[in-house]
Formats: C-alpha cells, structure tokens, sequence
C-alpha cells in the first residue's frame, strides 16, 4: 500500500502549490498516471480520501487520467501504445514491447475557487 | 486586487474597502472557479533524497545495493553469508528494514558487521530520506560496502530509488518461476536477479531457464543472474566476485587519492 505514500505527497504538493498561489479552495486534482507506474488508481484514490481529511483540501477530488507508454517492437520497429508490461506489438502481433514513458505520476492541474 | 482570495485585477485597490468580505462587489467568491497548470511530480522529493544519498555515497567510494524480495526468499540469510564472505576485503555496512522488531539488525550484527534497523511501523516499503537517516547514523566508512535490505515486500519497494548503485531482486526457488509476471514492476525496475535457495531444486516444481524467460519478458534488457544457496554456500563465490568487482570499481579511484 504504498499509495498511501504518494497520497500523502499529493496533499502536501497540493497544499504547498495553493499556498504560493494564493488559493483558498481546492475542488480537483487532475493526476496523470502512466499505465507502468507503481500505483493502483482504485487503491491510490482511496488512500487519497483518507489523507485529505484535515488538510485544507477538505472535499477536493482526485481526477486520474491514465497515460500508456510507447512501446517500440525491436522486430519491426512499429511503436504500439502499451497499457500493461505484457502489450504486443499491434503491427506485427511480437510479444514483447521495449517501453518508453509511461511512469508519470505527476499533478498536472488545480481546479481551485 | 481582493487580498482575501486573489481575485480581481492587480489595479483594482479592493483589499482595504473597510467592510466585511460577505459582499458583493461584482462577483461572487464562492462559485468563481478557475484551472491552474502545474507540474508536480509525486516522486521528485524522494528522487531529491535519493540523488544526495547517491552522491554521498559516489564521493566516498561505497557501492551501495538494495536487496528487494518477498518476505522468506533469504534475503537475511544472503547478506549474513555475503558478509562472512567478504568482510575480510571491504567494511561491510547494513541497513535493515522491517516494520518490526530489531531481529535482522541482531543477525547482521552476529555476522560481523555493523546494523542499523529502520522500523518502517505501517509502512511497507523503504524511501531514501530514512535510508540518508539511517546513513547518518551508521557513519559507513570510504571505500565500504553498504547493503540495504527492504522491506519484504515484491510490490512497493519498486517504486522508491534509495540512491542505491544497484537494484538487486531476490526471489527463491521455493516461491514459483512464475513471480516475475505476477510482479513485473519490481522485476522491471531491477539491475540484478539473485535466485536463492537453490539447493532446494531437487525437491520443488521450478525451473530456472523458464523463470528466467519470464523476467526477460518483464526486463527485456539482460542482467546479472546469480544463482545461490546461503545454506550450502552454492554460487556464493561468484555471488560475492561481483559484489567486490563493483566495490572495487568504486573504491579504485579512493585508493589512488589514499582516503580509502
């Protein structure tokens, strides 16, 4: 469950990026996620729900946005999207994808009042 | 510009119009909305901490390795052969992590080498700011060997880099060949494969060639595959000629500067 750790991260990021602008109100944290990184959307939004009571993000919610990576075929060179490790190439249907990217775990947005 | 909520223009000299902010000066603050880009990566402090471990560590010559396993693989086992093994030739140094108990740390000890236990309470994996903490207490000399053992766990070590020099992932014969596609993140993100207990093949359903797939499958580029046994001391010897040839590589340069 180390969502928890990166929840607790999103709160502290969030708060400290409010506080240099100036917010009083966080309603939406926009997340992108790359489908390689190591977090669980489900599991990191629940320990999201858990670390924001008490901060100043009161009800603010969680907008994952899922990310592939780009996986390049070394027999054909065809570069496929790649929502899991275990992706083929959609070109020439090889088993195994060399995988760029992906690994975003990033605050990208701050829908704030 | 309203001093309460940052609203308005800069010009507009709201902030002090003596009455009280439940007004309505042409807005409404409760509904006013608006989209703010920013760009905050949830791993930078930890990647920050682990960036100053690893230029600690590359000033001093310490090759530092972070062992990643289930709970059971050996890892304890390992390090306390590694360390009778090799503390002839390098200082050994061990940081043990475990949510816990200061068993490990008092096994390290027993082998001839100098612990330091982090007890992570509910926390399932290690960061690198308690591995600087960790650092700082220990103290390991120039030129030493520092071996990190993570928290049992093929899920969320994965995640974290400690500063370390080398990721190496452990798991045992007595677990299935099949780990590595039931973990593939802790099996992508590794520099090095020990495949422990292996004095047990006999008696267990896996074979070697065919795990090893598996984690080619995961880990396209190859690795360093060491195959072990702390019991029998099988591929022990091997094991640690690696582990010296890296220290060596780091420490080379120490020497020639004479502080290490």
């Amino acid at each position: 469950m180390h969502e928890m750790a990166l929840a607790r991260e999103i709160v502290r990021l969030t708060e400290q990026a409010a506080a240099e602008q100036h917010v009083r109100r966080v309603t939406r944290i926009h997340l992108q996620l790359g489908a390689l990184s190591c977090a669980q959307p489900d599991a990191l939004d629940f320990a999201f729900t858990a670390c924001r009571q008490g901060s100043m993000l009161g009800e603010a919610e969680l907008a994952i946005v899922r990310k592939p990576a780009l996986g390049r075929c070394p027999d054909c060179g065809d570069v496929s999207e790649m929502w899991s490790r275990f992706d083929g190439c959609a070109h020439c249907h090889g088993k195994m994808l060399l995988a760029e990217g992906g690994e975003e775990l990033r605050i990208v947005e701050l829908e704030v009042q | 510009m309203c001093g309460t909520c940052g609203c308005g223009q800069d010009h507009e000299q709201i902030d002090r119009h003596g009455h009280d902010h439940d007004h309505a000066h042409g807005h409404a603050h409760e509904t006013e909305e608006r989209r703010i880009a920013v760009e905050l990566d949830l791993l930078a402090n930890n990647r920050r901490h682990a960036e100053a471990n690893r230029a600690w560590f590359r000033e001093r010559g310490i090759l530092a390795l972070n062992f990643m396993a289930s709970p059971g693989a050996g890892k304890t086992e390992l390090l306390a052969a590694t360390i009778r093994m090799l503390s002839g030739r390098f200082p050994v140094c061990v940081i043990e992590g475990d949510q816990q108990t200061g068993l490990d740390a008092a096994r390290i000890r027993e082998a001839g080498a100098r612990a330091h236990q982090i007890n992570t309470g509910k926390l399932c994996h290690l960061d690198a700011h308690m591995v600087g903490h960790a650092v700082e207490a220990l103290q390991p000399e120039p030129g030493s060997l520092l071996l990190i053992e993570n928290v049992g766990n093929l899920v969320c070590p994965a995640a974290f880099d400690l500063g370390e020099q080398h990721r190496v992932v452990m798991l045992s014969v007595t677990e299935g060949e099949d780990k590595p596609l039931k973990y593939p993140d802790m099996f992508a993100t590794a520099s090095s494969l020990v495949v422990n207990k292996c004095d047990l093949l006999p008696y267990v359903n896996f074979d070697v060639a065919h795990c090893l797939d598996h984690v080619h499958r995961v880990h396209p580029e190859l690795m360093p595959v060491h195959r072990t046994s702390a019991t029998t001391g099988e591929g022990l010897a091997e094991w640690c000629e690696w582990i010296a040839a890296a220290a060596e590589s780091l420490r080379g340069p120490l020497l020639e500067e004479g502080r290490a």
